[in-house]
């Protein structure tokens, strides 16, 4: 598999700052985050819902405009409000898995991977892809043939498929039973450790995933950061690396 | 059977067919480039003049086809506000023409595509347009890979039913084409002016010509409705 395994180093790799309000049924408040990856690093993101994670992967993803804020790619500024400079999404190279697979319902496996295609990027070929999360039987079959494991798996496979730099996962594994989960879990750990992707955010409910398929943890609540601090370390042990809100005490009740 | 059949060895009847055929094709084109791009306008929400095109498109639906005609002869007769600068200006004559039946069968026609194709735009996913974007596709690949073959079947089955509409359409293409016998008289006239002059064995004829044309499109219709979505 053609891949470009990411350098190990701690100068921040992809960067931003953004604001923008957040509308709930019980009332406003402000999505305010401000967070950067190292190149090959993999962030868990967590909260409650409506904590505004899924808005967050959106602005990055150039769907939604903040109302205030900056994206840094390495040397490439994505979006600096200030400046008013604003990359369309489909320059970005991110690559956003959704929570609902959003798959082309005209398109079988084999097309919508062909589809995403960058004609200016390397990608695995498609064969290679759909082996890689296990669907080469199934190529030739459409969304509405396919089970909500499979269309997670081929909506994974798809966003590979599109070289993304920064891959960005939302809720990718929430609706899949116990024995699918794994194994999309140990698939996105290939997917890591083949260093697919430069860096990756990952909202996830799940602690342990958390723990197992990322490098770093970073809770919110009401918009804002609420915890950050590696995965790995047990998150019984104290004290905890806060970098918000000095009032939560232990990693289990921060996360 | 036979009636059919003295029906298509008639010169004349064979000449109005070819005319209702040309009609037909000529306002299935223009049905199709324009149900397609006014659909798809009406479908994005908040610009101005929005709810005034809605309406022109609308009109002809729930507005007597006679009193369209008249309202379109006033328009676009040789004195009309329009009329007169499109002839000065262009030398289009959409009066008692060949362009005046494509006229008149396009705006019977246009809301029958319009409506069908709008409420698919409207429908369908937002979800799949933003994750073509995300796949770094633009606007154009999305609306040509993404949208139009996802409202496929509204398209072609709003394109059938205007055709259908076409092809039986007597008021405006009567206040438009003037009904002048070897120029502007199709199908749908033939059959009233056999009609008029007694002659019920050709109306007969050329209404059962029109109703295998119909019933044809209607199962074509049902069949491309069970057909994978794409092209």
């Amino acid at each position: 598999m053609t891949h470009r395994k990411p350098e190990a180093t701690t100068a921040p790799l992809f960067s931003f700052s953004l604001r923008k309000p957040l509308a709930f049924a019980a009332g406003e408040s402000l999505l305010d985050i401000r967070l950067s990856l190292t190149s090959g690093q993999w962030l868990a993101l967590q909260g409650s819902s409506g904590a505004g994670k899924t808005t967050l992967l959106r602005l990055l993803a150039g769907l939604d405009s903040p109302s205030v804020g900056h994206i840094r790619f390495g040397d490439e500024v994505w979006l600096n409000t200030e400046t008013s400079q604003q990359v369309p999404t489909c320059q970005r190279q991110i690559g956003l898995v959704f929570q609902e697979h959003a798959l082309f319902p005209h398109m079988n496996a084999r097309r919508q991977i062909d589809f995403a295609r960058r004609p200016d990027q390397p990608a695995p070929p498609t064969d290679e892809l759909l082996a890689l999360v296990g669907l080469e039987q199934l190529a030739d079959r459409y969304p509405s043939e396919l089970s909500g494991g499979q269309k997670q798996r081929l909506a994974l496979a798809r966003t590979l498929a599109s070289s993304p730099r920064v891959l960005l996962l939302d809720e990718p594994l929430s609706a899949l039973d116990p024995e699918l989960r794994r194994a999309m879990q140990a698939l996105l750990q290939r997917i890591r450790e083949a260093g697919l992707v430069d860096c990756a955010i990952l909202v996830t409910h799940d602690l342990a995933e958390a723990h197992q398929l990322a490098d770093r943890i970073v809770r919110i609540q009401h918009g804002r950061i609420h915890a950050d601090r590696p995965a790995g370390a047990s998150f019984l042990r104290l004290p905890l690396p806060l970098t918000k809100e000095p009032s939560c005490h232990s990693s289990a009740a921060c996360f | 059977m036979s009636s059919l059949l003295n029906l298509l060895a008639s010169a004349d009847a064979r000449q109005m067919l070819w005319l209702t055929a040309q009609v037909a094709f000529a306002s299935t084109l223009l049905h199709g480039v324009f149900g397609l791009a006014i659909g798809y306008a009406l479908s994005r929400p908040g610009w101005r003049g929005r709810a005034a095109l809605d309406i022109a498109v609308t009109l002809p639906l729930v507005f007597p086809p006679m009193a369209t005609g008249f309202l379109l002869l006033m328009i676009f007769g040789r004195r009309g506000p329009l009329g007169e600068p499109l002839r000065d200006t262009f030398g289009i004559e959409l009066v008692f023409s060949f362009s005046g039946l494509v006229f008149a069968a396009f705006i019977a026609g246009l809301p029958l595509v319009v409506k069908p194709v709008q409420s698919a735009f409207e429908n369908m996913p937002k979800i799949l347009a933003e994750a073509a974007r995300a796949l770094g596709k633009t606007e154009l690949q999305i609306f040509w890979h993404i949208l139009l073959p996802n409202i496929r079947n509204a398209l072609i089955g709003g394109l059938v039913l205007a055709l259908g509409r076409s092809l039986g359409e007597v008021g405006i293409t009567l206040m438009l084409g003037g009904n002048i016998e070897g120029r502007t008289v199709t199908a749908s006239l033939d059959i009233y002016n056999a009609v008029i002059t007694g002659d019920f064995e050709r109306a007969a004829a050329v209404s059962i010509l029109l109703g295998l044309i119909t019933t044809g499109l209607f199962v074509l219709l049902r069949r491309q409705a069970r057909a994978p979505l794409g092209w």
